[in-house]
C-alpha cells in the first residue's frame, strides 16, 4: 500500500526532499560565506 | 487505493517530514543562522532583555554609550562602559591620566586585543619610557562629535583626565553624505529604543519550534545601528553621486561647533587638549577590502574629511590647541582592515607617532610635585 502510495506521488515527495537539502543545505552554505567574509567593524556593527 | 488509507499515509508522511525538518533544525540551529538572528529569537522567547546583548545601550543624553562588560572578539568593555580593563574612576594622584576621545578608530574595532590598541599601546610606551601614565579609551563605535560632546559633559569629564586626546573627524563626515543637514545632527541621528515584542501564541510556538526560531532568526534578523542611532535609515544605500553632491554643498557646521565646544570645556576643567587627525587609508586598500558602496563613494568622503580636518585645524589655532597630524600615508596599506580601520601595527604607529609629537611638558605637572 505505502509503496503504491510513494509511487503514484513520487514527484512531490521527491520535491520535499529536494526542498529540505536545498533549504539546509542552502543556509548553512550562506552562513558559512557571511561568516567568513565579514570584517571587524561589521561584527561589531552586528553586535548592537 | 481506499480513500482513508490516502489520507493517512499522506498524513504519516507530513509528519515524518516535519519531524525529519525539525531534528535537522534541532541539530543545526546554530550553523545555519547567524547570531543576531539568535538574540532576537532569544528576547522574543522572554529568555533575554534586548540590550544584554548589545554592545551599545540607549541613553536618554548621550544617546547611546558602549554596554558595560559586553564582550565580544572585538569589543571588551569595561564595568564603567570604557575599552580594556578595569579602571578607577578616581585618578591615581602620581599618575598622569591620559583620555582618548573617538569613534571606532580610537575604540580600535580592527584589533582584536585590548591591550593593542592605539590607546593602550600608548600607555604601554609611556611607561617604558619611564612615565607613570595612565590611559583610558573613550571610543564610541559609530560616534560623532555630538555623541562625544555628551559623553564627555555627562560622564568622562569626571574621570577627572591630565590630558585629552580628542580623535575626531571621520565619523562627522557622514552627516555631510545627506541633504538637508542640520547642524544639530537632527536630520541624520534620532533616539530610538529597540524593541522586540511577541504576539499571541509565538513564544509558545517558538518554544517548540527549532525550524520555525531558524525562520525568525532570519526574519527578524539583527536590529541594525540605523534602527537604533542613525538616520537616514539605511545610509549606504545612498546614491555615491548624490553624496558627493550633498558633501560639496554641506559645510561642517555642526562639527565646528561640537568641537568648540568639546574643547572649551576640556580647557575650563583644568585638562589639555590635544587634537589627533589620523590617516585613513588611500584607494588602494579596494584592492584587498571589499565594500562596493564605500568603494564608490570613497572620494566624496575624502572631500569630506578633508572639509572636517580643516576645521580640526582652524580650533587648534582658535583654541591654542596642541594638534597631532599624521601624514595621510605614514600607515602602510597593509596594516589598514577597510578603509579606516587599523589593525594593531596600525595602532603601534598610531601610538608611537603620538608619544613622539605630544609635549613632553603636558606631563610634568604631577612629577614637579
Amino acid at each position: 500500500m505505502l509503496r503504491d502510495f510513494v509511487y503514484k506521488r513520487k514527484k512531490f515527495i521527491a520535491l520535499l526532499i529536494g526542498a529540505y537539502f536545498i533549504f539546509f543545505g542552502g543556509l548553512l552554505l550562506y552562513v558559512d560565506k557571511l561568516t567568513n567574509t565579514k570584517t571587524p567593524i561589521e561584527i561589531i556593527i552586528d553586535s548592537i | 487505493m481506499k480513500k482513508e488509507h490516502i489520507v493517512i499515509w499522506t498524513l504519516f508522511l507530513f509528519l515524518m517530514f516535519v519531524f525529519c525538518v525539525e531534528m535537522t533544525s534541532r541539530w543545526l540551529y546554530k550553523d545555519v543562522t547567524l547570531e543576531a538572528g539568535r538574540k532576537s529569537v532569544e528576547v522574543l522567547l522572554g529568555n533575554a532583555d534586548i540590550y544584554n546583548y548589545s554592545s551599545f545601550t540607549p541613553h536618554p543624553y548621550m544617546l547611546y554609550e558602549n554596554t558595560p562588560l559586553y564582550t565580544n572578539s572585538y569589543q571588551q568593555i569595561n564595568s564603567l562602559g570604557y575599552r580594556g580593563h578595569e579602571i578607577s574612576e578616581t585618578p591615581d594622584k602620581k599618575t598622569i591620566r591620559i583620555l582618548t576621545l573617538g569613534g571606532s578608530t580610537t575604540f580600535d574595532g580592527g584589533v582584536e586585543n585590548p591591550a593593542k590598541t592605539w590607546t593602550a599601546q600608548l600607555e604601554g610606551i609611556f611607561n617604558h619610557k619611564g612615565y607613570k601614565v595612565e590611559t583610558i579609551n573613550g571610543g564610541i563605535n559609530a560616534a560623532t562629535s555630538a555623541e562625544m560632546l555628551s559623553h564627555y559633559m555627562f560622564k568622562y569629564r569626571y574621570l577627572s583626565p591630565d590630558v585629552v586626546i580628542v580623535n575626531l573627524g571621520w565619523n562627522d563626515t557622514a552627516p555631510l553624505y545627506f541633504k538637508d543637514y542640520d547642524p544639530t545632527y537632527s536630520k541624520f541621528r534620532r533616539w530610538g529604543g529597540l524593541s522586540i515584542a511577541s504576539r499571541v501564541g509565538e513564544k509558545e510556538i517558538l518554544q517548540y519550534s527549532y525550524f520555525l526560531r531558524i525562520i525568525y532568526a532570519w526574519w527578524l534578523g539583527n536590529p541594525k545601528l540605523s534602527d537604533l542611532i542613525l538616520l537616514p535609515a539605511e545610509w549606504n544605500t545612498v546614491k555615491p553621486s548624490m553624496i558627493m553632491q550633498n558633501v560639496k554643498h554641506n559645510e561642517p557646521i555642526g562639527f565646528e561647533r561640537n568641537l568648540g565646544v568639546l574643547l572649551q570645556t576640556i580647557i575650563t576643567d583644568g585638562a589639555k587638549p590635544v587634537l589627533f587627525i589620523e590617516p585613513i587609508a588611500t584607494a588602494d586598500i579596494f584592492k584587498t577590502y571589499h565594500d562596493d558602496w564605500v568603494k564608490s563613494a570613497f572620494s566624496a568622503m575624502e572631500i569630506a574629511y578633508e572639509k572636517d580636518k580643516a576645521v580640526v585645524r582652524k580650533m587648534s589655532k582658535k583654541y591654542h590647541v596642541f594638534l597631532i597630524e599624521m601624514p595621510k600615508s605614514s600607515i602602510p596599506i597593509s596594516d589598514f582592515v577597510d578603509h579606516a580601520h587599523v589593525n594593531e601595527a596600525g595602532a603601534a604607529l598610531k601610538a608611537n607617532f603620538i608619544y613622539q609629537n605630544l609635549p613632553k611638558n603636558y606631563l610634568r605637572k604631577k612629577y614637579a610635585s
